[in-house]
């Protein structure tokens, strides 16, 4: 940057030159590669500590280009020793060394030149930016065609690609999961997430608020099939879970998730059949894992005046995601409650149930919670993998692809 | 104050560069970025202190997105984009892909006319490294550079550490970030190419010692070395956070809630962010709700507030005038967010991005008056020490 670019400060005054860590750094990369070559071993902390002491030297004197050259010259030395397989950390050092070669050239160039071409990177930081954030649909096709070709590469890497929709369009309700974890000797354990209780802390707990809204994003279908509402009628009139709105269910009460929702589900399935063991007999296997990602509908003003709360079952609207066994993958895709919305009414006051509005009166909050029809727990003891009388379409699973 | 807006007038294309050159290359006071780097330090260690307790559910082999899918989308996730031409190819026949073309678009659900690469630039320890003491002592080296870099020793070295660190995080469990992740990582990355060391940090310290041992002593009236980085970083960020804010606003305008006012009862009454488990909490807005207009009038506030906030920040923030009432207003604005939504974390580090507004000589006089003293003075002269002689710069260039 010239005149005032920079000034080392603190510890790293204590060391005069930088080549003592530089040569440090070269020598941990080398002795790296040394040992990757010659018994296929990789010590973890020898790239680290290489990267760490190169750096330093960096540090100590950042306005010499033969500094720059050296490091960047001892940064291909650790590359050069992490194994293939760490491909994505090999890119870290690549990037580092390119970048001091760089910085090699920029630092030798006269002031005026050296602002110009950190004024071209600014610009591009600023252009990669600008778009990443309108990329989300409805994107113009010249920020799509941009990201895909040019920006993608440095946003992925310095993790700028977020288009800041905070809460938009719309603020919507409150997602969770519920995993019904079932084990071979009938019995069946929840494991709800987020659950405060559950979690030390509150950034603990809005860490796995995020986890269901990783399976949030549907098929945009123009409606529901008929063969897939003629099963799910079937199978209401059998198990006595009828859609919610009866025998012509809302197109909102089926909900599939896109093609990595559902891997996202599997390996949900997977992780939560590892790490819930039995309550009480740890020798327990478990079977099968039934996962519902439930939304949470928010409370209207008039229902809370009527005594209304939230903490009540039926204001919670499951949608069956599958059942898997302990390796995560779906045992019935051809299920018919399969990403349908499995009702939970309070039959006292069916209005209350749904968001269409509240017959608000004195016995609204005297009634919430009797005459439950729990649709869940009828469909939790529903066995999965029945043969159907209605055959899926072609192609797989309605919605596989647009 | 020293990263004010004000620019010579322009005058062709001399007179571009030379505001340009003004804007970004200006030295500029460190003390605003210290003081970020401070504060922002202390949130990041923390966010990844918490981690601790969540290192195997999270990072680990078989954690919320295992690492074989991790790893698939580093490699195979398409990368996909309209055509480059006219062309439609929506209808494109799937009997006549191959076996592994079409075993691809089964799994990622994306046509071969569409794809024009695949795999992302990113990178994790976390892909590699499953067995859990490995990764607690990974997790506690990381946590160790975050420290001093929140502290400010070596912090040229600890900053590129930290983020470094910070990434393997966000890249691996990507169902768990949201946005306090994307807010600090914007902050470190601005934090590495300033010299955030320079001011309120061990670096600063040692710096002193070293000055007094040679007979050269930085008295309290000295200021740190102005930089140009320090000035680049300060107005990169100030540039990102305008972005971030208004993309914000600019986002909610297409939604309906937020005009009606629905929007701020949406958050006020979700239940998994709001304190509405709390009977206190749940009697307020009872007491909102019993008088409709009330309720009307706050929630409609709220929610265009919001919006007037967000869309307006870009323009409002760099003039002096309002820079304040702009200030005061997102303070406000974030502490409703924490309480409301339960969003603490990520409401410090929107505010600490907003120091970025804050001169140094407000920051210096503010901690001069916790320590009962006189700010340091407007005529003091910025000196390198180690014999570097003193700057043409004088710090009342620095004080605009």
């Amino acid at each position: 940057m010239g005149d005032t670019a920079f000034v080392p400060g603190g510890v790293l005054r204590l060391c005069k030159s930088p080549w003592p860590s530089l040569a440090i750094g070269a020598g941990c990369g080398l002795i790296s590669w040394a040992i990757l070559s010659w018994t296929g071993t990789f010590v973890v902390l020898l790239p680290f500590l290489a990267m760490t002491a190169l750096g330093v030297g960096v540090a100590i004197r950042p306005s010499s280009s033969l500094v720059l050259l050296a490091a960047a010259a001892g940064a291909c030395l650790a590359w050069l020793g992490m194994p293939e397989e760490w491909d994505t950390l090999r890119l870290v050092i690549a990037v580092l060394a390119v970048l001091a070669f760089v910085s090699a050239g920029l630092v030798a160039l006269p002031v005026i030149w050296r602002r110009a071409v950190v004024s071209l990177l600014i610009l591009f930081h600023l252009a990669g930016i600008g778009c990443a954030v309108t990329r989300i649909d409805p994107a113009p096709w010249l920020t799509q065609y941009l990201w895909a070709h040019c920006f993608r590469y440095y946003l992925d890497f310095v993790y700028l690609n977020n288009a800041y929709h905070f809460y938009a369009p719309e603020p919507g309700p409150g997602c969770l999961l519920w995993f019904y974890v079932k084990y071979d000797d009938g019995s069946m354990q929840l494991v709800d997430i987020p659950n405060r209780a559950t979690v030390p802390t509150l950034l603990n707990f809005q860490r796995r608020l995020s986890i269901p809204e990783a399976v949030n994003t549907f098929v945009a279908l123009p409606g529901i099939p008929p063969n897939i509402t003629y099963a799910r009628l079937l199978a209401g009139e059998r198990d006595g879970i009828w859609p919610y709105d009866g025998k012509k269910p809302n197109p909102l009460e089926y909900r599939a998730p896109i093609v990595t929702g559902r891997r996202m589900l599997e390996s949900y399935a997977q992780h939560v059949a590892k790490t819930t063991p039995h309550p009480t007999d740890p020798n327990r296997k478990v079977v099968s894992v039934k996962i519902y990602r439930v939304v949470h509908r928010l409370i209207m003003p008039k229902e809370l005046l009527a005594g209304v709360r939230s903490e009540k079952v039926w204001m919670c609207m499951p949608y069956y995601q599958g059942e898997f066994d302990p390796d995560g993958k779906l045992m019935d895709p051809n299920d018919p409650y399969l990403y349908w919305l499995i009702p939970i009414v309070n039959a006292k006051n069916p209005d209350l149930s749904s968001n269409a509005g509240v017959n608000a009166d004195d016995h609204a909050a005297a009634n919430q919670d009797a005459d439950i029809r729990n649709g869940l727990e009828t469909h939790l003891r529903v066995p999965t993998a029945k043969p159907q009388p209605v055959a899926v379409p072609e192609g797989g699973p309605p919605g596989a692809r647009p | 104050m020293a990263h004010d807006a004000t620019l010579t007038p322009a005058t062709g294309i001399r007179g571009l560069w030379r505001a340009w050159d003004q804007f970004w290359f200006r030295p500029g006071d460190p003390t605003t970025l210290g003081f970020i780097r401070l504060v922002g330090g202390l949130m990041i260690l923390y966010v990844h202190l918490v981690y601790s307790y969540d290192l195997q559910t999270l990072f680990g082999a078989d954690a919320w997105l295992n690492v074989e899918f991790a790893k698939d989308i580093v490699k195979e996730a398409p990368i996909s984009t309209p055509p480059p031409t006219w062309e439609k190819t929506t209808d494109q026949d799937l009997s006549k892909l191959s076996a592994d073309q079409r075993k691809r678009v089964d799994t990622w659900d994306t046509l071969p006319a569409y794809e024009v690469g695949k795999g992302r630039t990113f990178f994790s320890l976390w892909y590699y490294l499953t067995d859990p003491v490995q990764m607690r002592i990974a997790h506690g080296i990381i946590l160790l550079c975050m420290f001093f870099m929140a502290i400010g020793f070596c912090t040229r070295v600890t900053t590129v550490l930290s983020w470094i660190g910070m990434i393997f995080y966000i890249n691996r469990s990507s169902v768990s970030v949201f946005g306090v992740d994307t807010m600090m990582n914007i902050l470190a990355i601005y934090l590495m190419i300033g010299p955030s060391g320079a001011a309120y940090s061990v670096d600063r310290l040692i710096e002193r010692w070293l000055a007094a041992r040679r007979g050269k002593p930085i008295g309290p009236a000295d200021l740190p070395a102005p930089s140009v980085s320090a000035n680049l970083a300060i107005r990169l960020l100030q540039v990102h956070v305008c972005i971030v804010y208004t993309m914000s606003g600019l986002s909610k305008l297409q939604g309906s809630s937020w005009w009606n006012g629905m929007a701020a009862w949406g958050t006020m009454s979700n239940y998994e962010f709001s304190p509405l488990a709390n009977h206190l909490y749940i009697r307020f807005l009872e007491a909102l709700c019993a008088h409709r207009w009330v309720w009307e009038i706050v929630m409609m506030g709220g929610s265009w507030m919001t919006l007037l906030l967000e869309c307006t920040y870009a323009f409002g923030i760099w003039n002096r005038k309002s820079r304040w009432l702009y200030l005061i207003a997102l303070a406000i604005f974030h502490l409703n967010i924490a309480f409301f939504m339960g969003l603490v974390g990520f409401s410090i580090v929107m505010m600490v991005m907003n120091l970025c507004w804050i001169p140094g000589t407000t920051i210096r006089a503010f901690f001069a008056s916790l320590r009962s003293q006189a700010p340091p003075s407007a005529q003091a002269t910025s000196t390198l020490p180690s014999g570097r002689g003193k700057l043409a710069v004088s710090g009342t260039a620095l004080l605009r």
